[in-house]
């Protein structure tokens, strides 16, 4: 079975929706800031979306993140 | 000429009298009728999901034959069919008519399907979506394993319980403070249509129904709430919901049940509790139990 995101990008996008940044990402799963950007920027790719909102939101229709 | 004027009112009483009798016992029989029918023919109500006019699925009530719980499941899939010419004109059936049925098995209160792969066609999400919801109002099943042609769908969960969303609404600015919130709205028909709205709002999710059933702008979902009610305060304690409303909750009391049950299926489809009590200005106007 194909998911959209990694087990990685799942977690950091669960904190995004909970109102973290990238900072307190990067403290919570203990990986430098860039590695955060990193993840966001692929899925972004994936999804052909730009910014982190319409990221989000296209996600939670995709049933890849659940509210 | 006073006999005949006698004879008159005589008959006339009498038709009277003749007539209140008659239309009661019409009444009468008509409730005796949907109360017992289930006890002296073979058919029981079911609610299930069709598709209305407008694209929406809404819950309607259906007859089909009494049967045990695995029949109901076949019975239910076979009537949500696109095919079936027994669904009332203004909803449609979704599933696919050449869906069959591969494997069926109920264990623990978990239903086990495994249709075949015609069952999965361009955009079915309304497709799966009503499917299931209608599979978890039958009496027995808590939640659905589905698969198709022996796979999950890719896409969706494996196991289906009733969070499930349906008519999915996104209201959706940023991604701060998402709430998924379920609003249930009313059609034409005067069934119920359930909505999944996700706001970027992070109060209180019995404020946000009310805001929503107060400030709807869909003409293809009836909300009876006047605008001008308003929510003064809520409590939750022992499985039971307390809300508190102002007088402009009732304000028409030919709508009061519809408003308070779209607010207690709201309600209910967003907290794990088993009562809500209405009150206006703090004294108590009705129960919904669920």
């Amino acid at each position: 079975m194909n998911y959209i995101l990694t087990p990685r990008e799942k977690e950091i996008f669960k904190l995004l929706i909970n109102n973290n940044n990238t900072k307190d990402i990067a403290k919570e799963l203990k990986i430098s800031e860039k590695t955060v950007r990193n993840h966001i920027s692929n899925v972004m790719q994936k999804l052909g979306t730009k910014g982190r909102a319409s990221t989000v939101i296209e996600l939670i229709k995709l049933n890849e993140l659940s509210i | 000429m006073k006999l005949i004027r006698k004879l008159f009112y005589t008959t006339l009483t009498t038709f009277t009298i003749l007539t209140i009798y008659t239309i009661s016992s019409i009444e009468d029989n008509t409730l005796r009728t949907n109360l017992e029918l289930e006890d002296i023919t073979n058919i029981k109500t079911n609610t299930v999901y069709l598709l209305n006019n407008n694209n929406y699925l809404e819950k309607v009530d259906i007859f089909i034959e009494k049967s045990d719980v695995k029949n109901q499941v076949i019975n239910i899939i076979n009537y949500l069919k696109e095919s079936n010419n027994k669904i009332q004109s203004n909803y449609n059936g979704y599933v696919p008519k050449n869906t069959n049925i591969l494997d069926i098995s109920i264990k623990n209160n978990i239903l086990y399907l495994n249709l075949s792969k015609e069952f999965l066609k361009e955009d079915f999400n309304i497709t799966i979506t009503g499917l299931i919801k209608s599979l978890l109002e039958i009496k027995g099943i808590d939640k659905v394993e589905l698969k198709v042609d022996g796979n999950y769908v890719e896409g969706y969960n494996k196991v289906f319980d009733k969070s499930l969303a349906i008519n999915k609404k996104y209201e959706l600015q940023n991604r701060n403070n998402i709430n998924k919130v379920v609003v249930y709205y009313m059609s034409k028909d005067n069934n119920y249509i359930p909505v999944t709205k996700y706001v970027n709002d992070k109060r209180e999710k019995v404020e946000i129904i009310i805001d929503e059933l107060k400030n709807n702008n869909d003409s293809n979902l009836i909300s009876y709430l006047n605008s001008n009610t308003k929510l003064i305060n809520y409590k939750e304690e022992n499985n039971i919901i307390f809300l508190n409303f102002n007088k402009y909750l009732i304000d028409d009391i030919n709508s009061k049940e519809k408003i308070i049950n779209q607010i207690a299926y709201s309600v209910f489809d967003n907290y794990d509790i088993e009562s809500v009590i209405f009150e206006i200005e703090e004294k108590n106007i009705n129960i919904i139990n669920k």
